[in-house]
């Protein structure tokens, strides 16, 4: 135990000791989340504010009557083009130059021409131009206004039944909930791993390159406490990395909510945290198991770097596969390692957790990490894995 | 008193294909040692005399536990190496091999190790100014391994091997890659070792160093031992009296050029 204590503290000290590694291996990845999604959230509200308050300047030429009247209600929302001098080749090149954002033609004799083939709206639209599109989505809306205004006038009805939503009954915790569920269980997972690549692939290829292994081999140490040192401190780093880039989420929320779509507060209770610690544990103790597996079998950081990135890449993409599942799940499926985990983690919240879940999901990925340690101590042990130059 | 004795051991390495390129064969398996036998008297130097290649290391290594020998035995002050924290706990081995972590300075690496034979404080502070004055390393004790020269780094390694006070010291390629002066302080801390009666065995190609600090020797060829005794039955029992000529005609002998 003195042993694997020693091990770990030197392992800490690595990153500890030294401002500059806490700066690159703690802290910068929290800025950088932080600065991606504060700015990805603050362009998405920009753009819809952009969007909300611009008005698109479009012609509407040979409009019946009967429409004008219900364009007036929606026509402060325009600007209106006098294309008077203009040829028609000269309206669609400002249209393409995004001078014009739509050009709307009624066709001859529309009022007396309805439920004939005659009766046409032409609209000249740039897809390319966002302007465009929203002015022809804006002016869509207005035309259905129209056309059933048009229908009720004749007497027909357009609706075969009413819908009548009343969401007064909508939990707004778990409503919230469903929307961190969907996000958190791949956040989470990404930073760990993350984390733990940024160290696990030097850990134990770094020393063999350097030479630093053959010297704490020849240590009156067990080679067992080398490994579960290892193992704990590259969890523990990888957990605190994952911490940092989480605060840096957080710390981005009020500058990105259109991004995650939040729009209410939501608290989770003390056992959840408990819960959620207790996954990180063996999230952790997972993915640092599965780096240093590369780890001790490539000769050198950049190899076991190359070893460990399909291995990133895999568990990054299973969450995936869990954000979208809805309906009861089997307990099976809380047995496949990162799955479970995923699973869990969306269960944590979106209030749903499950006793039993839960404890499948840490017995079966204690002991997945067990067979992964039982792995490492045997290739630890091997000399052609260890002083493979 | 026979404090090391290697009976019959043997050592094969699988090849990998760059390997077998560069050695241009097509062997899987490379024989690095094959029935070596020798033994170390308790108080004496013992020098492990080779060219590159001949086996000096893997032998040094089987001795030191950090690799175990395919075939044969060998026992460490009467423990067999397959006890292996109990040998390490009586022997220092250096290579040039064996290296420190650049982030960090001689006072924590030596702190660090230190802690792993289970000794108490105050000896282990001790011990670290006798070592650190008799290095010279107390002046760069705060300087990062990383910013020390190849002698303060070897002298580092020295000191870090050392703290235990072993009664064993094997050392593979002493002075190599060292300036004169720093061989000059591990030749003489060697000599001083002795005379304080620990065992040191010694890996080099060296022929002054091994007739001015080694008792015995052993000259290993092409992985076996061929000629082991003191260097002065070694020149009485040739027709030459100088042993880098015996040396050399050992090689003639067995494999037919110096190659």
């Amino acid at each position: 135990m003195k042993e694997i204590k020693q091990i770990i503290k030197k392992e800490l000290d690595k990153i500890f000791k030294f401002p500059r590694v806490i700066f690159s291996t703690l802290i910068l990845p929290g800025l950088l989340i932080f600065g991606i999604y504060s700015f990805m959230g603050t362009s998405l509200k920009g753009e819809i504010d952009r969007t909300t308050v611009y008005k698109p300047l479009i012609i509407i030429e040979n409009a019946p009557d009967s429409f004008l009247g219900v364009f007036d209600a929606f026509s402060e929302n325009f600007i209106i083009f006098n294309p008077e001098g203009l040829s028609e080749e000269q309206v669609k090149e400002k249209l393409v130059k995004s001078e014009l954002d739509l050009v709307v033609t009624f066709s001859d004799d529309f009022e007396d021409s309805v439920f004939t083939e005659d009766s046409k709206v032409t609209i000249l639209a740039n897809n390319g131009n966002s302007n465009s599109y929203s002015a022809y989505s804006l002016f869509s809306e207005i035309l259905n206004a129209y056309k059933e205004i048009e229908l009720a006038k004749l007497d027909i009805k357009t609706d075969l039944f009413v819908i009548d939503l009343d969401d007064t009954y909508t939990d707004e915790k778990k409503n919230v909930g469903m929307v961190l569920a969907m996000l958190m269980p791949m956040l989470i997972i990404t930073f760990v791993f993350a984390g733990t690549l940024s160290i696990g692939a030097d850990a134990i290829a770094g020393e063999k390159e350097r030479g630093t292994l053959a010297t704490l081999l020849m240590a009156p140490i067990r080679r067992n406490s080398i490994i579960i040192g290892k193992i704990i401190s590259t969890a523990f780093i990888a957990i605190v990395s994952a911490a940092s880039s989480f605060v840096g989420v957080l710390a981005s929320m009020p500058f990105a909510k259109d991004l995650f779509n939040i729009n209410a507060s939501v608290s989770y209770s003390f056992v959840d945290f408990v819960i959620l610690f207790a996954v990180l544990i063996v999230l952790g103790a997972l993915s640092s198991s599965l780096i240093l597996l590369a780890s001790t079998f490539a000769k050198s950081t950049k190899e076991a770097a190359s070893y460990a990135m399909p291995i990133y890449i895999i568990a990054i993409l299973i969450p995936t596969f869990s954000m979208f599942s809805s309906g009861p799940i089997s307990k099976v499926l809380y047995t496949i390692p990162i799955y479970n985990i995923s699973l869990i983690l969306k269960d944590i919240f979106s209030f749903n957790i499950n006793v039993t879940n839960f404890l499948i999901t840490i017995a079966s990925t204690v002991v997945f990490v067990s067979i992964l340690i039982f792995v490492l101590l045997k290739m630890f042990k091997s000399e052609k894995i260890l002083f493979n130059k | 008193m026979k404090i090391i004795e290697v009976t019959g051991i043997k050592k094969t390495f699988s090849l990998s294909a760059k390997q077998r390129k560069i050695n241009q064969t097509n062997e899987k398996l490379k024989v690095a040692i094959s029935d070596v036998n020798f033994y170390v008297n308790k108080g004496e130097i013992f020098g492990l005399l080779g060219s590159n290649g001949a086996g000096k290391t893997t032998t040094l290594r089987c001795i030191a536990t950090l690799i175990k020998p395919d075939e044969g035995n060998i026992l460490i002050d009467g423990i067999d190496i397959s006890n292996d924290l109990d040998v390490r706990k009586k022997i220092a081995f250096l290579t040039n091999e064996l290296k420190l972590e650049d982030q960090f300075t001689p006072n924590y690496i030596y702190d660090y190790f230190s802690k792993f034979h289970n000794l108490n404080d105050e000896y282990i502070e001790k011990r670290k100014n006798e070592l650190f004055d008799k290095f010279e390393i107390t002046k760069f004790a705060e300087t990062k391994i990383g910013d020390l020269s190849t002698g303060m780094k070897q002298k580092v390694s020295i000191a870090v091997s050392l703290v235990h006070d072993p009664d064993i010291i094997i050392f593979d390629e002493p002075t190599n890659g060292l300036d004169v002066i720093t061989a000059k302080v591990v030749t003489d801390y060697l000599i001083d070792m002795k005379n304080k009666g620990k065992t040191i065995i010694i890996s080099t190609h060296i022929m002054s160093l091994v007739e001015k600090i080694c008792d015995r020797i052993g000259i290993i060829v092409n992985g076996k031992v061929k000629l082991c005794d003191t260097i002065e039955n070694i020149k009485n029992n040739s027709s030459s009296h100088d042993l880098e000529e015996v040396f050399f005609n050992l090689y003639k002998e067995e494999l037919g050029d110096y190659s």
